[in-house]
């Protein structure tokens, strides 16, 4: 497969091969509505179950307590603060279990990586899998899978992460930022931020890369997948391709968190809450589609290349 | 240009109107007439204080050394009726000059959080000190930052002495209110500062009230007017107590004059990296000049710096009294100085840097506070040493009222995202994150750094605003404003502020003082339990015909209860023998099945309800008590300060009620009267638990999870 990706000619870039991927991913993504709504009821799930812990405390800090009531709707909000002060080890458990939650959900993404990968893959590809082989796929490429994303995590998410700090520091002019308005400091360090998630987006896609290339050959070496992901980067059209991925991505998914939060701050306001989870879990479903839709072209892409 | 002595020596006998007294240079009995009775620097007549310590002084700054050298003529006028014998100076930058001193040893090397930075070490080292041409300098004995020196002749009732002093200050590094940093210069307490000569009330024992500059406390001393000329280099913008009434320049420096009345300090900042902002307040007595000496690239917030000290004189004027002085500038230290910020001088306050967003109003809550110090101790001379609260703490409950001003809503602190912290709330916290370990009339150097900030600030202001809901918001205004009005540049202790609080209120408050200020008493009120029962009065053997009820005076009963009580008794027992021939009948409690039907049926039920409220600190306040019942109905009750002080053991009171609603729900001091209070969830109770608003946080909590996850997947 590596020798066929060195002597395969380069195919012909246009921006219309890349839409033309994304037709097609769109078109597996639209094929896997089941695999969608199962995703966004997995991080529903552990998103509530992170909070029940919470919910346990509240119920004993608040049900009989009436001022409860003009907390939830805004009018004491040094009432979270005096709940938070006089309930510590609620706090504590609380946090423990958010941050195990969140732990969890991102073992839980790595050990189905591999199934998610292959069912949004072309039906053509040896790596697909029908919807009924999902589980098995998840199961025999789990534990490569959680290997690669701690290769990933510690190779290139960590390092990005040391970079947008270095480099937001840098932009404010570390020391003396607090000789900054606010307003000045924002608009140094948006263009970092910017640039920050459009390369952590990228990264994302070489990840996806990655996996493909452990799942097309499951002699490869986490570290050997990474760096076969990264060859694919080589070939113009998927260079190009993730490029506009990426760009897609961020602004997609930037844009559905703001607009989502505005809308939610509003039901919010209105006391609607029930209707703010609900318009949360559309949300949710939206961010799902579109990180499938990049998965799915994102294979394609590479596998034309 | 630096003027000689001789130069000096004339101006001042000018300045004074004392000339056979200046050019004799010795001690002089002068008449007060003789004192400088102009008003340069005031924009209301004058003199307002007795201005019994004046200085007239020379200073400049060597920007390589940050070293400040200094000439001074102390003018010093006994008010007292027994004669001074010694004369004793504060010399605070010696707070600086080793680890031992009082202030290191107090504070450690560091104060709110700013550590002493290395090699930063400051001193005053005076020189000469001539008393009518003579050097007394080697008389002098200096302990730490206080020097005193023993008088060959007294200084009499109603006498002046003059006293030349050379000395030179050494700037530390910034750090504790001065210092320097870079080309930034804060140039307090640098010079020596006479401090105040009193006697006690009986007049018999007579001394310096001198401190040490201890390591959470500020400064103290009399009021005096002040001609000071800084000589600096050219490039350096000044800001200084005052208004300048004279510049010269020659050979790449300048001199500037500020004149000074009725203060009883003065300081200076200078760095050539200022950028002024000027503009001018109008207020019923004339305008007042605001002058902004911010950071470069920091102008966009001048507009708030201008707004808080805006809203804080308005307060102030309204408050206390009117604002008597021309001008007022703010400084704003760089970054390297932020332990230069947040201070108070007259005339002149100190900022801090605030990289955060608008909505966290920290520049207008320190320009406000230090602004609302011109009143509380500039000019109302109280000591922070001995009453720290009577200085910060009554300008912390200013400051509350000075943000409310500038932002209607309670959201003073912070508003942003939605989330409203007011200065009441912030200080609530504080409060009761160090509730009281010590009384407040602890002297301020027996208090740690931690619990001198929470209780002289936080709890002073929660003290001083349950006692305005006690009292009233007017008449504690007014109490307040008796207070200030009475001791405007004079020295008042903590008894005198209780005495005039309490004679403008009409009213002996000695219950209040006595747990607030004198006691470590807590305070906090709740609702322990709500109990309802379905009270089947009806039931029973009732003797017909019926006769009048009674209720036995034992059962503790309002009265409206009471009156229910028998009717409800009187109702059963003539429904009870309603047909029924004379003698006893037995009524007995329906079926099952019919109790089904009753229940289904609108007919309201009669509750035997009981509500117990309960007091878990020991501070005794009047407490208002609301109860609402599943009627809708309401019920207001109060739990009196005469009631529980009868019997201050006595931690519960329980009410009973019996009408055709169960209670609800039951508040204790449902407006918050008592700013005190340790715990407020704890103030309200439901009788029936409400899964309601802890499902809407538990959805709202498990969105936030929700959204952090789906980021990951990014």
């Amino acid at each position: 497969m590596q020798e066929q990706l060195h002597t395969k000619p380069a195919p012909s870039v246009s921006s219309q091969g890349v839409f033309s991927a994304l037709q097609k991913g769109l078109g597996r993504v639209q094929s896997a509505p089941l695999l969608i709504i199962g995703l966004t009821l997995a991080s529903l799930f552990v998103s509530l179950m992170a909070s029940l812990p919470a919910r346990a405390v509240l119920r004993d800090a608040l049900a009989l307590r009436p001022i409860a009531e003009k907390i939830v709707r805004g009018e004491y909000d040094v009432g979270f603060i005096e709940l938070l002060s006089d309930n510590p080890a609620g706090v504590t458990a609380v946090s423990s279990v958010l941050v195990l939650a969140i732990v969890g959900f991102v073992l839980f993404q790595s050990l189905t990586a591999g199934g998610v990968l292959s069912r949004l893959s072309p039906t053509h590809a040896a790596r697909f899998v029908p919807p009924g082989q999902f589980l098995v796929r998840c199961a025999e490429s789990a534990m490569s899978m959680l290997k690669l994303e701690l290769l990933f995590g510690l190779a290139v998410r960590t390092p990005l992460l040391l970079l947008v700090a270095a480099a937001a520091g840098i932009s404010v002019g570390w020391s003396r930022a607090a000789e900054l308005s606010f307003s000045t400091i924002v608009l140094r360090v948006a263009p970092v931020f910017l640039t920050f998630f459009v390369l952590w987006s990228i990264a994302s896609i070489w990840q996806t890369l990655a996996r493909m290339k452990r799942l097309d050959d499951v002699e490869l070496s986490a570290w050997q997948s990474l760096r076969a992901g990264l060859r694919l980067f080589a070939h113009r059209q998927v260079i190009l391709g993730v490029l506009l991925l990426a760009v897609l991505s961020v602004t997609a998914q930037g844009g559905l968190l703001i607009a989502g939060r505005m809308l939610v701050i509003k039901l919010d306001a209105k006391q609607l809450v029930l209707w703010a989870f609900v318009l949360r879990q559309g949300i949710s479903i939206l961010k799902t589609t579109i990180s499938t839709l990049i998965i799915a072209t994102t294979c394609e892409l590479a596998d034309e290349s | 240009m630096r003027r000689s002595y001789t130069a000096r020596r004339s101006t001042l006998c000018a300045w004074v109107g004392l000339g056979a007294f200046a050019i004799a240079g010795s001690v002089a009995h002068a008449a007060p007439s003789g004192w400088p009775q102009d008003t340069v620097a005031l924009r209301v007549p004058g003199p307002l204080s007795p201005r019994n310590t004046s200085y007239r002084m020379e200073a400049r700054l060597d920007e390589k050394t940050h070293e400040v050298k200094g000439h001074a003529l102390l003018l010093f006028r006994n008010l007292e009726r027994k004669e001074a014998s010694e004369l004793t100076f504060q010399l605070y930058q010696n707070a600086f000059k080793h680890h031992a001193s009082t202030f290191i040893r107090e504070a450690g090397p560091q104060l709110r959080g700013d550590e002493m930075p290395e090699h930063g070490y400051g001193a005053i080292d005076v020189s000469s000190i001539k008393i009518g041409g003579v050097e007394q300098v080697g008389k002098a004995q200096i302990s730490d930052s206080l020097l005193t020196l023993k008088l060959d002749t007294p200084v009499g009732p109603g006498s002046v002495i003059e006293v030349d002093l050379t000395f030179v200050t050494k700037l530390p590094r910034t750090f504790a209110r001065s210092g320097y940093s870079d080309d930034f210069h804060a140039v307090a307490q640098w010079f020596p500062k006479l401090a105040v000569f009193e006697c006690d009330k009986s007049g018999d024992r007579c001394g310096f009230r001198a401190h040490q500059y201890h390591g959470f406390t500020e400064f103290f001393s009399d009021h005096g007017s002040y001609e000071v000329t800084v000589d600096v280099p050219d490039s350096f913008v000044v800001g200084a107590t005052g208004i300048q009434v004279a510049q010269q320049q020659k050979d790449g420096r300048k001199q500037l004059t500020f004149r000074a009345d009725d203060v009883r300090d003065f300081s200076w900042f200078a760095d050539p990296k200022f950028v002024e902002y000027k503009a001018t307040i109008s207020d019923n007595f004339g305008p007042v000049e605001l002058r902004v000496l911010n950071r470069p690239g920091l102008q966009s917030l001048d507009a708030r710096h201008h707004a808080a000290v805006q809203s804080a004189l308005r307060e102030g004027e309204q408050r206390y009294f009117s604002y008597p002085y021309k001008n007022v500038t703010v400084i704003v230290p760089p970054k390297d100085s932020g332990g230069a910020g947040g201070m108070e001088y007259p005339t002149i306050i100190t900022s801090f840097l605030s990289p955060l967003p608008s909505g966290i109003r920290t520049i207008e809550g320190v320009d406000a506070h230090e602004f609302g110090h011109q009143w509380v101790p500039m000019m109302v001379n109280s000591d922070e040493v001995l009453d720290a609260w009577l200085d910060e703490g009554l300008n912390q409950y200013f400051t509350g009222q000075a943000m409310d001003r500038l932002y209607p809503g309670g959201c003073g602190t912070v508003n942003l995202a939605g989330f409203c912290l007011g200065d009441r709330d912030v200080d609530w916290l504080s409060a009761r994150s160090v509730y009281r370990r010590m009384p407040l009339s602890t002297p301020s150097f027996r208090l740690s750094g931690r619990t001198y900030g929470a209780m002289t600030y936080a709890y002073t202001a929660q003290m001083l605003r349950s006692l305005e809901n006690y009292l009233g918001p007017e008449r504690m205004r007014q109490a307040m404003r008796h207070y200030a009005e009475r001791y405007r540049f004079h020295k008042p202790r903590a008894a005198d502020f209780m005495a005039a609080i309490s004679e403008s209120a009409g009213e002996d408050l000695s219950w209040f003082w006595n747990q607030a200020v004198f006691s470590t008493r807590t305070a906090d009120y709740e609702v322990m339990t709500i109990e309802n029962h379905k009270h089947e009065l009806a039931y029973g053997l009732w003797d017909c015909p019926p006769k009048p009820a009674t209720l036995p005076q034992e059962i503790d009963l309002p009265e409206n209860e009471r009156t229910e009580w028998l009717r409800q008794i009187t109702e059963s027992n003539q429904a009870a023998c309603q047909g029924q021939p004379a003698g006893r009948h037995e009524l007995s409690p329906p079926s099952e099945k019919d109790k089904k039907a009753a229940s289904k049926s609108k007919e309201p039920q009669l509750f035997d309800s009981t509500l117990t409220l309960r007091r878990r600190g020991e501070l005794l306040y009047p407490i208002d008590v609301v109860v609402r019942f599943e009627d809708g109905s309401q019920e207001q009750l109060s739990w009196s300060l005469a009631e529980q002080s009868a019997h201050p053991e006595d931690r519960l009171k329980i009410v009973r009620f019996y009408r055709r609603a169960a209670i609800e729900r039951a508040e204790v001091d449902p407006q918050r009267k008592l700013a005190l209070d340790e715990k407020r969830i704890n103030n309200g109770l439901l009788a029936k638990p409400s899964m309601r608003p802890v499902t809407r946080l538990f959805l709202t909590l498990a969105g936030w999870v929700q959204t952090a996850l789906d980021l990951i997947a990014l």
